[in-house]
């Protein structure tokens, strides 16, 4: 462990706020990217199968 | 008359999407596992287990985000360089859509970079921004993915955008090289690479190994995004497929 | 004199333009050819042609800072030259692809 204690961790030596705003806007970009294209595959989905049920009410 | 074939016979299996949708089904949960074992094991080596800088402190630690998503920024521009090139060769609609699922992805790596690389420059420089040579040449690569992001959207006839972004993504690919070698062609502020395919990093394993894993980490996220828009985008534009409506029937 | 620029940087001013103008209106025709088909591309023109813009502004401006410093500009001309040269070579690939896709739709 580099750190001896939790609040030293969180202060990452004087730099805390630059470092834990960087791995926060890290987090944030990696699971926006990971979950954004989730949420549009459902809403394709639900989609597609609305207007696959209207084309067979239609025939 | 048989007709001659250049590629070998997967680089054609390549051009189905069907295929792609398939293969991708199966990749997803492999990359998936692995992103998320080696991003957050690789995060938690970064934060707490590596050493500080001699000179910079903690505020180092920010190198274990920063320079994997520059590379990633690169790469992803280069896939989608590549991608596109494909595209208007050979007419693969998978190509197209390779090229337009990379694009944001890369350019959200860009962001981070060109994020992380401020908030580092903050505590080492002094300051939040240099016009150096290649923190500039990161700018232009932000700029040249949103532009091929805009183009492709606002062209309505979804093989004329391919066709368009892919021309602009290959004019645009002579910014990597600027990027890749401006820290050796100026003196500049930023510093050399750490990673050279031909020599050992100049810093100790104890920093390097967990750069290591971060940049797989990041490359197998980036696997992942990608294959997620990949088959979004397949199934959007092969909606009228038989296949693809058997597969919407089947849920 | 322009802009209070010092009577030294003039003959490097001129040089830096001369080499780095052509390369700007063919990157520009880039841009063009890839909007024309657009309704409202002129918005879209500079987000596009903006990045490529950059490192010829680069190099025309160490030019005429170094022209005026005293300091040697050969090889910066030598680079606006050489992205003149590849603007040349190329853009006209890129521009007539652009344009045929641009009618094709």
């Amino acid at each position: 462990m580099s750190f001896n204690s939790f609040s030293e961790f969180l202060s990452m030596g004087g730099h805390g706020l630059y470092v834990w705003l960087s791995y926060g806007l890290g987090a944030a970009i990696l699971v926006a990217n990971l979950v954004l294209p989730k949420l549009a595959c459902n809403r394709l989905w639900i989609e597609q199968k609305r207007r696959l049920r209207r084309e067979e009410e239609v025939r | 008359m048989a007709e001659k074939k250049w590629m070998p016979r997967w680089f054609y299996q390549l051009a189905s999407p069907r295929w792609c949708y398939q293969i991708t089904g199966r990749l997803l949960p492999w990359f998936s596992v692995a992103a998320l074992l080696l991003l957050i094991g690789g995060t938690v080596w970064a934060l707490a287990f590596a050493p500080a800088d001699y000179q910079q402190g903690n505020s180092f630690r920010i190198i274990y985000l920063h320079v994997p998503s520059a590379i990633l920024a690169q790469s992803a521009y280069m896939l989608m360089a590549v991608a596109g090139a494909i595209g208007l060769i050979w007419k693969m609609k998978v190509a197209d859509m390779v090229l337009k699922s990379a694009a944001p992805i890369g350019a959200s790596m860009a962001v981070l970079a060109l994020a992380t690389g401020a908030i580092w420059g903050k505590p080492t420089w002094g300051s939040w921004w240099v016009w150096d040579a290649r923190l500039t040449s990161m700018l232009i690569l932000l700029f040249l993915y949103l532009g091929v992001m805009a183009l492709n959207s606002a062209i309505e006839n979804e093989s004329t955008a391919a066709q368009a972004s892919a021309v602009l993504a290959l004019v645009g690919v002579v910014n990597i090289p600027i990027i890749k070698y401006s820290v050796e062609w100026w003196n500049t502020l930023h510093q050399p690479a750490t990673f050279k395919l031909t020599e050992k990093p100049a810093m100790p394993v104890e920093m390097w190994l967990p750069l290591l894993v971060m940049v797989i980490g990041f490359y197998c996220f980036f696997a992942v995004s990608l294959m997620q828009r990949l088959r979004n985008e397949i199934i959007w534009r092969e909606r009228r497929a038989g296949w693809v409506r058997e597969l919407l029937n089947k849920q | 004199m322009m802009l209070f620029l010092p009577a030294e940087g003039m003959p490097g001013l001129m040089l830096s333009l001369l080499l780095g103008t052509p390369t700007l209106s063919l990157v520009g025709a880039i841009g063009a050819a890839l909007t024309v088909g657009l309704k409202k591309g002129g918005v879209l023109i500079s987000l596009l042609v903006l990045p490529l813009y950059i490192p010829v502004l680069i190099f025309g401006s160490s030019a005429v800072q170094a022209a005026v410093t005293g300091l040697p500009l050969g090889g910066y001309l030598a680079l606006l030259g050489a992205l003149l040269a590849l603007a040349l070579g190329l853009a006209p690939l890129a521009i007539s692809a652009a344009l045929r896709i641009s009618i094709s739709s």
